[in-house]
């Protein structure tokens, strides 16, 4: 978050009291940054900004988030916690809306498999539950009323490995072009997922706060003409064929897509694809270390601001997998930092990642659930999923 | 035999400290680690995180760390992922459960299916037998991952009898359909196993002797062919127990029973090292306890095995 | 003449046969393992039965204590046809007809003392008993058949061959029945071990006056036991008579073929010659031939004997033989 002398404090090289915090009084906390951040307010939304007492940690130990520990400034209290099986959270009486809160206790139950999930909540057990993958147009049709789909702060894409580790015909940058003008996103979209997601023609999704995307070149052409100017794109490259791997962790929808696309580059451009699925934490590691040539990525925004997205692709960015390098736009998301308006600096380095296509991406996450129709007051419109049961409550019907 | 209890002792602990170094290496040499995530720590947080737990120590260091820690505190190590929790934690919460169901499922499938076999071979082509063999053959068509969701599907949506998941410390309605979920594949193969050997048993030697005594039917089946009958069955138990006892992975995913099995598999996906070494232990060491045991039985009923 | 104490009359037992790759629709075949025998014994004596492997000697001595099913026929004990026994009359029954079996070690339960062992049937048969009575008897009876009765305790496993059958035979003369099947009680042991079995037998049955019925696949041993002997050949009698008749004049050729393998200890016995047996296998039981059953194998075979099947003749003084040709047929030695 940019907090004054965060590093140090964090090798141990300053005591923690230099750490740009500080307590004014009961009721004012003052945060020193490195340098001015104008989105700041919004990332305090995240969980790891929620203040924590001291004395309970050190009180409890490692043990200081069990129920009956841990201390919370919440509408709710924990008061169970069983791993695997559930959390239960009571209202709170000392909270300082508490005359508010109307939802008197809510459980969260672990249900590994989204299909039990389902039918527990077919048999009235649940409010609320995921809808599992591919069921999501049954659903609406025969629960429409409680068939619930938000658009999230994520977007899925590929991202493309730019060092000498990678493929080098993807140095080219028309190569790239040619690649993503190939896919087809609404197949993607609507015949494979098939779940209200969004084709993504930028990084950052539509639902940012504060930023509409530009309308990529790409996004009005039809598919004809992008599958065109793609074998257009390839021939001026002088690439004719062309052999690419492209990693994904293993899971099924993944695996779909990745097929999809492999036959989309394969049809329309000679490209022949190898796939390699790798287990979670194995994949983890890969793209960080540049292992890749093209490899299926994922990214929420931790806040409801574009920067979470685009200085990803910050030349010093730790996720910045592609290893994508543009002094440009490196100098425009420092700009932007310390900009009032945003909008056009935002939009200016989505058009460069458009030309650079250093990653594709592919789609817009949404959130589907199924939710009983007593229930009330859910906030749709906050794309970072951030829900507070106390703004819930229930009819009777 | 307690010479044999005691050469068995020695050998297991040999035995497990190998699987401790095994088990260490091989979790160590996938790639990843505990705090590895989509959105890595930055590099100085995740050196004071792995500096916390030892694990930026040489990998013969941490092993040695981790046997003292198990031999001076039965201390198995914390929980790199429920970092509230350390292993016996874990291990505390969830084998009351899966022992609990275990042990239900232990009951059923001997009480259904050693009686069902029995009666199928003294009965042999009757339709009493047939009814057993045609059970145990639906039975094994119907594995727990098919048997579990259909359970639900008929009790909890369509019946409305029994809630399709979770424990609640273990209340009889949340217990049913785990145990019947995990107990009748088992069942059919303990009818089975107990079908075959019955017959074979009721075909010997010592059994036509025993009917030319003049006994009874019933003391022949019960006070001779039973014991000798249930020689399989028992060798096969062995295993069986153990993956029951430490609990099924599907089984506590499908009814979210927060048992034990689910730590198995997340522990390895979460390279969760020490819950991962924790229940690979207790895994090997009740495997250890039980082939004793079973050779112990084995002992008691036919004494002509002699150790 | 005094009654027989047991005799048998017309017993058939068939047994149904399923291939392995039977449906369950398809009807099985019958196997006629005994087909109408009949004979008679007196108590105190013994009645050998001889006959290849598969002639259904062993099936006919199991069916006459039920062991096996009969289909039909009769089987009188002491006035009483056990065939038609209830399963409760017949138990009591068996505490007087006792068998002991051709396997010594596997007819023993491996899991219990030879104690218990030859105790089971005192608990069965006598409840009223004590223990100690029991036990008393149980070493006493061990005693008898020359097993120390300090190893009441021990398994079967720890005995030799001939030892398992000592405790065989103890644990048919607990109950004192009068009348013991003994099938083939030492085909399979040594033969220095057989004579000691076989006489331990001859002794009990002099001492208790019991009847026995004496199976062996070879004549000599049953030579030495029988009063009588019965030659089966593939469920059928082809010869009765007294033992001493029987050597001396065998009249059926199956008969002779089988006194004519006995190996004689006398080197300078030349084996007298005997129409060979023609073909060596034996037909099969599910299928045998029609008329006389021997006839495939008989070197004496006619028309005759393919079409109807022999009747059994009397020589007199009680020697049967069922052959169409029992006259024409030259007499051993002659």
């Amino acid at each position: 978050m940019g907090i004054k002398n965060n590093a140090g404090v964090s090798d141990g090289s300053l005591p923690p009291s230099e750490l740009g915090v500080a307590a004014l009084d009961d009721h004012t906390l003052q945060v020193t940054l490195e340098k001015p951040l104008p989105y700041f307010p919004l990332t305090t939304v995240h969980a790891s900004a929620f203040p924590t007492p001291q004395w309970a940690i050190e009180a409890h130990g490692n043990e200081w988030t069990r129920p009956g520990n841990i201390v919370t400034n919440g509408a709710y209290i924990m008061t169970e916690y069983v791993a695997n099986e559930r959390s239960v959270r009571e209202r709170n009486p000392m909270y300082w809306n508490n005359d508010s809160t109307i939802i008197e206790k809510v459980t969260a139950l672990v249900i590994n498999d989204e299909n039990v999930a389902l039918t527990r909540y077919m048999a009235g057990e649940l409010d609320q539950t995921n809808i599992p993958s591919g069921q999501f147009n049954r659903l609406q049709q025969s629960n429409p009323d409680e068939t619930v789909v938000v658009p999230e702060l994520c977007t899925y894409y590929y991202t493309i490995n730019l060092t000498d580790s990678g493929n080098p015909a993807l140095q080219d940058v028309r190569v790239r072009q040619a690649l993503s003008h190939a896919i087809d996103h609404d197949i993607i979209t609507k015949n494979i997922l098939q779940a209200g997601q969004k084709p993504a023609y930028a990084f950052t999704p539509e639902a940012t706060a504060g930023f509409t995307p530009p309308a990529s070149p790409m996004a009005s052409m039809t598919q004809a003409e992008r599958d065109a100017k793609a074998k257009e794109l390839m021939a001026a490259a002088g690439v004719d064929s062309l052999d690419l791997e492209l990693m994904y962790n293993t899971s099924e929808s993944h695996k779909k897509v990745a097929i999809a696309i492999s036959q989309m580059w394969k049809q329309k451009l000679g490209v022949n694809v190898t796939l390699s699925n790798l287990e979670w934490k194995t994949y983890l590691d890969a793209p960080g270390a540049q292992n890749y040539q093209v490899a299926r990525a994922g990214w929420c925004g931790d806040y409801n601001e574009a920067s979470t997205f685009l200085d990803l692709l910050g030349s010093e960015s730790g996720y910045n997998d592609a290893k994508y390098n543009n002094p440009k736009v490196d100098e425009l998301l420092a700009q932007a930092k310390v900009s009032a308006d945003t909008q056009p600096i935002y939009t200016k380095i989505e058009q460069i990642l458009a030309t650079d296509t250093p990653i594709i991406p592919i789609y817009q996450y949404t959130a589907n659930f199924l939710m009983k129709t007593d229930v009330k007051g859910w906030p749709y419109d906050n794309v970072e999923q951030n829900i507070y049961s106390r703004d819930l409550y229930k009819v009777a019907e | 035999m307690l010479n044999m209890i005691i050469r068995r002792t020695a050998v297991a602990l040999p035995t497990l400290l190998i699987l401790v170094i095994v088990t260490f290496v091989l979790m160590h040499s996938a790639p990843g680690g505990p705090f590895t995530s989509e959105k890595p720590l930055p590099p100085q947080v995740l050196a004071n995180i792995e500096a916390k737990y030892g694990l930026n120590e040489p990998l013969y260091k941490q092993i040695f760390m981790y046997l003292q820690g198990i031999v001076t505190e039965l201390d198995f190590g914390p929980s790199y992922v429920y970092k509230d929790r350390t292993v016996n934690d874990i291990i505390a919460q969830g084998l009351p459960v899966t022992l609990t169901y275990g042990a239900w499922v232990i009951v059923v499938m001997l009480a259904v299916g050693v009686p069902l076999g029995m009666i199928a071979a003294i009965k042999q082509n009757t339709w009493i037998d047939y009814l057993a063999v045609g059970f145990s053959i639906l039975a094994d068509l119907l594995p727990n991952f098919i048997m579990g969701p259909i359970l639900i599907l008929i009790f909890t949506l369509w019946l409305g009898w029994l809630p399709g998941g979770g424990w609640n410390g273990g209340q009889w309605e949340y217990m049913i359909m785990p145990v019947i979920a995990l107990a009748t594949s088992y069942m059919a193969s303990i009818t089975r196993l107990t079908r075959s050997s019955m017959l074979e048993v009721l075909r010997s030697n010592f059994i036509r002797t025993a009917r030319a005594k003049g006994l009874p039917e019933r003391t022949i089946i019960l006070r001779h062919a039973m014991k000798p009958a249930l020689m399989p069955v028992i060798s096969y138990l062995s295993p069986v127990f153990v993956y029951v006892i430490t609990g099924s992975f599907i089984v506590d995913a499908i009814f979210s029973t927060g048992g034990l099995g689910t730590y198995f598999t997340n522990a390895a996906f979460n390279r969760d090292y020490a819950v991962m070494m924790g229940v690979t232990l207790l895994t090997g060491g009740l495997t250890i306890l039980f082939n004793l045991l079973v050779d112990l039985l084995y002992g008691w009923i036919d004494p002509q095995i002699r150790y | 003449m005094t009654d027989p104490i047991l005799s048998a009359r017309d017993v058939r037992v068939t047994f149904d046969i399923r291939p392995r790759s039977a449906m369950p629709w398809t009807p099985s075949q019958k196997l006629k393992a005994v087909s109408g025998v009949s004979f008679d014994l007196m108590a105190g004596q013994t009645l050998g039965i001889v006959g290849e492997s598969g002639c259904g000697k062993s099936t006919l001595a199991r069916a006459l204590i039920r062991l096996v099913p009969a289909e039909s026929g009769q089987v009188v004990w002491m006035g009483q046809n056990l065939l038609d026994l209830s399963t409760s009359d017949m138990r009591r029954v068996r505490s007087d007809i006792q068998m002991i079996f051709q396997d010594p070690l596997a007819s023993l339960n491996p899991r219990m003392t030879i104690g218990q062992i030859v105790e089971e049937p005192l608990i069965t048969h006598h409840p009223e008993m004590s223990k100690p009575d029991r036990v008393a008897r149980v070493r006493e009876t061990l005693d008898r058949v020359g097993i120390l009765p300090n190893m009441i305790n021990r398994y079967p496993h720890e005995f030799s061959g001939g030892q398992c059958q000592r405790i065989g035979i103890a644990r048919a003369l607990i109950l004192k029945p009068k009348l013991i099947i003994c099938d083939e009680p030492v085909s399979a042991l040594d033969v220095s071990i057989q004579a000691q079995v076989v006489n331990l037998l001859k002794e009990l049955q002099a001492e208790m006056g019991l009847s026995l019925i004496f199976i062996a696949h070879d004549l000599s041993i049953v030579k030495h036991i029988s009063d009588h002997v019965m030659v089966l050949y593939l469920g059928n009698m082809v010869e009765l008579s007294s033992s001493a008749d029987l050597y001396a004049t065998p009249r059926h050729p199956y008969t002779q073929t089988l006194i004519s393998s006995v190996p004689v200890a006398d080197p300078r016995y030349v084996k007298p010659e005997v129409d060979k047996i023609v073909n060596n296998d034996l037909p099969s039981p599910i299928n045998p031939p029609s008329g006389c059953v021997f006839r495939t194998r008989c070197a004496h075979a006619t028309d005759l004997c393919s079409q109807t099947k022999p009747p059994v003749d009397d020589l007199g003084q009680g020697h049967l033989v069922a052959c169409h040709h029992w006259k024409t047929v030259p007499s051993l030695g002659s």
